[in-house]
């Protein structure tokens, strides 16, 4: 798939989408993303294995991510350079999204 | 260039491995295989030691994930869906490998395919005997003409044989296969992990009290 049909695709994300690619900063197992998503949203998203999984697969296909097998043959997910590419067009979106939550949170009290 | 034909190389892929492995030892460098004539081609040149790892992925990925590349993975070649990357390095020295799960699916289907088959000809095959047999019985023996389309009948016997102990031994052969390669690649969820989640749900749905139940088993 190439970056422009992925971004049209891939943007806007789901917040799981987003939260399992921002955790995969470092190779990871599909286990591994869902403590780290949780550790970073302070328990406040607990994915399940079911989502964690179908989407691992479904970004495997496009090419946002690949996989390999450890030492102990488990698999674990890293993100592609096009991923790359894909977070930093969301992170740009969602920065421009809290810059103006901030603007004009004042008018909603 | 060396051409080697390895007819089912792909029933036991962790073989092929290997075999690939000492070919490069004796100086033969794998190069690339056409899966139609089961022909495998290799570069003669230096013997080197090289590590193999064959893959089978729909999804065709063009580059190795990075963590691969970084520990000396390179594509050794591309063939159809499957896939050989090697490695210089020695083999304690490495700890990633590219991902061996289609094989296992691509395996299974091929057994479902080969699983008819047999039954087909088997069917055939008893078909067969039983009008022999009937012919024999009631007629009290057969009466054999000399002719020579008999060759179709004969070349026909040999090729239900011939399709039947096939399929037997590519069944035999890749449920083995995936027998070991399933015992290699671990599921996606620890098992202890997935204990520790249903109690977490269980702690949940129970409330307080349960929790203070729990807490006493633990």
């Amino acid at each position: 798939m190439d970056i422009q049909k992925m971004l049209k695709k891939y943007v806007p994300m789901t917040e799981t989408a987003f939260y399992i690619l921002l955790s995969l900063t470092e190779p990871r197992h599909g286990y591994g993303i869902v403590k780290h998503v949780e550790e970073i949203t302070a328990g406040r998203l607990v994915l399940g294995s079911g989502t964690v999984y179908g989407t691992l697969t479904k970004m495997q296909k496009d090419g946002v991510i690949t996989v390999f097998a450890d030492e102990q043959r488990k698999t674990v997910y890293e993100i592609t350079g096009a991923g790359k590419e894909l977070m930093k067009a969301e992170i740009t979106r969602i920065k421009e999204l809290q810059r103006n939550a901030i603007v004009f949170e004042g008018e909603f009290e | 260039m060396k051409k080697v034909y390895r007819p089912f190389w792909s029933y036991d892929v962790q073989k092929t491995e290997t075999w690939l492995s000492d070919m490069a030892e004796q100086g033969l460098v794998f190069d690339r295989l056409n899966r139609w004539t089961r022909c495998f081609y290799f570069q003669e040149g230096k013997p080197k030691k090289q590590v193999y790892r064959i893959a089978y992925d729909k999804m065709k990925t063009s580059v190795l994930p990075k963590t691969l590349q970084d520990e000396g993975w390179e594509k050794a070649a591309t063939a159809g869906n499957w896939e050989f990357s090697s490695n210089e390095q020695p083999q304690s020295a490495i700890k990633t490998s590219p991902i061996r799960d289609g094989i296992i699916k691509h395996n299974r289907m091929i057994t479902f395919l080969f699983f008819p088959m047999v039954f087909y000809f088997m069917v055939i095959l008893l078909n067969f005997t039983v009008s022999m047999m009937s012919s024999w019985l009631q007629d009290g023996g057969s009466n054999i003409v000399e002719s020579p389309m008999w060759i179709v009948t004969y070349l026909f016997f040999a090729l239900v044989l011939g399709a039947i102990v096939l399929g037997i031994y590519s069944i035999a052969k890749i449920t083995g296969t995936n027998k070991e390669l399933d015992g290699t690649t671990d599921g996606f969820w620890p098992v202890d992990e997935i204990d520790q989640q249903s109690e977490k749900e269980l702690k949940k749905a129970l409330g307080d009290e349960g929790e203070i139940q729990l807490d006493v088993f633990t």
